[in-house]
């Protein structure tokens, strides 16, 4: 039995570099999250700023053009990047770690059934042998029927533009679970549909993280949706990690200024319109010291030439600003 | 109310349907079907429901892009239905919308000041009085005038959403249509944003149809509300009234599905189950029944109508009375009572 008290995912000082036409691009720097087994953890952040990039990190299949630079990415004690490409597909993606993407219906081919797509799945990771056609049907069919799709016999023979943007998902959660993993990526799962849909499928997810025991990375940029679902929360800035830690005192007592402000955008907690001013910087040409700082209510004087670290704050709380660990620096 | 800007009176828009000699005919999409509506001057009006529910074409069907199959739409009185597609376009000319992705509406290979120009020259405004008219409105809307020598994938999401209005102010519209203006923005700007289509509002004298899947960013903008489900408003009012004693079950599903950032307030089951059926077979009798808690056999038989709950305030449900006796102290429960 693998150790419950050691993390099962574990970012650390993570920086990710890009090449692009406009030169380098840090995408990724001093990035940090931690995922317990079992636990739920929401990662959160304006668009742009590296959330997708991280998990594209974490799962290994970020593009050509970019490289790790620096940091590590722990799956159960083991640096991933010590595993070579065969492993990673093999052993880990889709078996131990599985990824729902945003978008269910780029992620599914036009051409297939998705009972024959699922059953690809099954047979990549040797789950297929013994046991005939009949067996692996009915596998998938139970499944189906676990993630609510109606008529799930049926729905094995369906291609994907036959399904609703609800029913895609349920497929994609299906087939997330079909090797039984110890981690589910899932990045933005339910941004693309209405609101009745989404609680469904975030219902269903919770469900399914009580009964099976998986730890969920959840990426979202709803903080009602991780009020639904996590139990801690990483929020991320221009590529860094801001503040990390328990979902109620993140959405309760934030101490970042940036996640204060953002969950103060959430339409239910606004006391006024008002966002937050000015944009999310280029990641060209970063502002120095706090890449907040140009943005930030509370800057002072050093917060234009000090970079602030991700500092402790007790109660697996992490914050990463000059008032936090100022006067320790 | 006063005298409305807008009205849509038993307006159909059915699209597609095939009826052939041989075969199996497809029934038409009843996209739009048995919808009324008053715009007041100046208000805000919110349209909410599920997507495919027919916000979209209930708009381009007061804008005169789709050609309504039965009811009356009037402009300040004037009866602007029933007119061939140009006619109708043109007697409408007050009307303006605002598509939900105000980048994919603009051509790449056009500048933004090029856009606005061809806006103004198709409504035949020429000359320095165009060039004025993009300034002043270029100005309205917070843009820097180098803005318009730009082409639209160097902008932002909040500033195309700007251009996306000047694009029409230029044209001095009285009614706007806003068709998911702040879908795909991020929460940090999307405050901003509406904080910026309300200045406007107020500066140019606008009335806003604000078409919306988002309650909560409804609730915090408009005055008035419809909710729409399957080609039909269900539940109507003003917003005070809609959101503080919701009357349909559609309406109550909807506010009990919405994420809140708030713990406490997690759903331990789904507020509906399934998913709408298709609009080219709506269920006879009362349309949500398949779906609903509340349904009784009556519910299959008569289709109901918006019926009178209170001050401007209406629902169709047949058993709403029986449902708001029997929920009145859950309503306090929930928080929904404000
Ligand atoms: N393949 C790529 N080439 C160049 N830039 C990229 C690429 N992928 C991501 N980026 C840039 O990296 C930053 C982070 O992107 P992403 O991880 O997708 O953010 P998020 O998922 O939070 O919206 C953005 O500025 C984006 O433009
Ligand atoms: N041109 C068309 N032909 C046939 N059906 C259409 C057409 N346009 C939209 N529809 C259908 O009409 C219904 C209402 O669509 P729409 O007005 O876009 O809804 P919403 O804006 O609320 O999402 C949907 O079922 C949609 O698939
Ligand atoms: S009329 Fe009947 S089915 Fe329709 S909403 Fe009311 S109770 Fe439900
Ligand atoms: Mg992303
Ligand atoms: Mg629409």
């Amino acid at each position: 039995m693998a150790d419950d008290t050691a993390p099962m995912l574990e970012v650390d000082d993570l920086s990710v570099r890009i090449g692009t036409l406009d030169g380098q691009l840090e995408v990724l720097q001093q990035v940090h999250l931690r995922v317990m087994p079992g636990q739920v953890v929401g990662l959160v952040g304006e668009s742009g700023c590296g959330k997708s990039t991280l998990v594209r990190a974490v799962l290994r299949i970020l593009p050509d053009s970019a490289r790790q630079t620096g940091g590590a990415i722990r799956f159960r004690g083991t640096d991933l990047a010590t595993l070579d490409e065969r492993r990673m597909s093999r052993e880990i993606r889709a078996r131990r770690i599985a990824f729902i993407p945003q978008d269910p219906y780029l992620a599914l081919n036009p051409l297939f059934t998705v009972g024959q797509q699922l059953m690809e799945i099954l047979r990549w990771h040797g789950q297929a042998q013994g046991g005939g056609r009949r067996q692996w049907r009915a596998r998938i069919a139970a499944l189906f029927a676990r993630v609510r799709l109606p008529e799930p016999e049926a729905m094995l023979d369906r291609f994907p533009h036959q399904l609703s943007g609800g029913q895609r998902q349920r497929v994609l959660i299906a087939a997330a679970l079909l090797c039984d993993p110890e981690l589910i990526v899932a990045d933005e799962p339910t941004t693309a549909l209405d609101v009745t849909t989404q609680q469904q499928i975030l219902v269903l997810l919770r469900e399914l993280v009580e009964e099976l025991g998986v730890a969920v990375l959840f990426v979202t940029h709803d903080f009602g949706v991780v009020a639904e679902l996590c139990s801690a929360v990483t929020v991320m800035y221009a590529g860094q990690t801001v503040e990390a830690g328990p979902m109620t005192e993140i959405l309760h007592a934030p101490q970042h200024p940036y996640t204060r402000r953002l969950v103060e955008c959430h339409p239910d907690r606004m006391r006024e319109l008002r966002g937050i001013p000015g944009a999310v910087p280029s990641l060209v040409n970063p502002p120095g010291g706090c890449r907040f700082h140009p943005r930030c209510d509370r800057r002072v004087a050093g917060c234009e030439t000090r970079p602030p670290q991700l500092v402790d704050v007790g109660g697996d709380h992490a914050v990463n600003c000059i008032h936090v660990h100022g006067g320790a620096a | 109310m006063s005298d409305p800007i807008l009205s849509a009176d038993g307006l159909h828009t059915h699209l597609g349907g095939k009826r052939r000699w041989f075969g199996r005919s497809t029934p038409p999409v009843r996209a739009v079907d048995g919808v009324d509506l008053d715009l007041a001057p100046g208000e805000i009006f919110g349209l909410v429901g599920e997507s495919g529910c027919g916000k979209t074409t209930l708009g381009r069907t007061l804008l005169g892009l789709e050609r309504e199959t039965a009811g009356r739409i009037h402009l300040r009185g004037r009866e602007v239905s029933g007119l061939a597609p140009v006619a109708a376009r043109r007697a409408r000319s007050a009307v303006q919308y605002v598509h939900q992705d105000p980048g994919a509406a603009l051509d790449p290979w056009w500048s933004i000041g090029a856009t606005l120009r061809e806006a103004l020259a198709i409504a035949g405004v020429g000359g320095a009085d165009r060039e004025a008219r993009i300034d002043e409105v270029m100005e309205a809307v917070g843009l820097p005038a180098t803005v318009k020598r730009r082409y639209a994938h160097e902008l932002s999401g909040g500033q195309l959403r700007r251009v996306g209005l000047a694009r029409i102010l230029v044209l001095r519209p009285e009614v706007v249509i806003l068709d998911e203006p702040t879908s795909g923005l991020d929460l940090s700007v999307q405050a901003t944003v509406l904080r910026f289509f309300q200045e406007t509002r107020e500066r140019f004298g606008l009335t806003y149809l604000f078409i919306s899947h988002d309650l909560a960013v409804v609730r915090l903008i408009c005055q008035r509300v419809a909710i729409m489900y399957l080609g039909r408003i269900v539940e109507t009012g003003t917003v005070e009234a809609v959101f503080g004693t919701p009357r349909h079950p559609y309406t109550r599903a909807l506010m009990a599905a919405a994420p809140h950032p708030d713990p406490e307030r997690r759903a331990r089951v789904p507020a509906l189950d399934g998913e709408p059926p298709s609009p080219r077979n709506i269920p006879v009798g009362c349309r949500f029944r398949n779906r609903c808690p509340h349904a009784v056999v009556r519910c299959g038989e008569t289709d109901p109508a918006l019926e009178e709950t209170g001050a401007g305030h209406a629902v169709a449900c047949l058993r709403w009375t029986e449902i708001a006796e029997a929920t009145g102290a859950t309503e306090e429960r929930n928080g929904y009572v404000s």
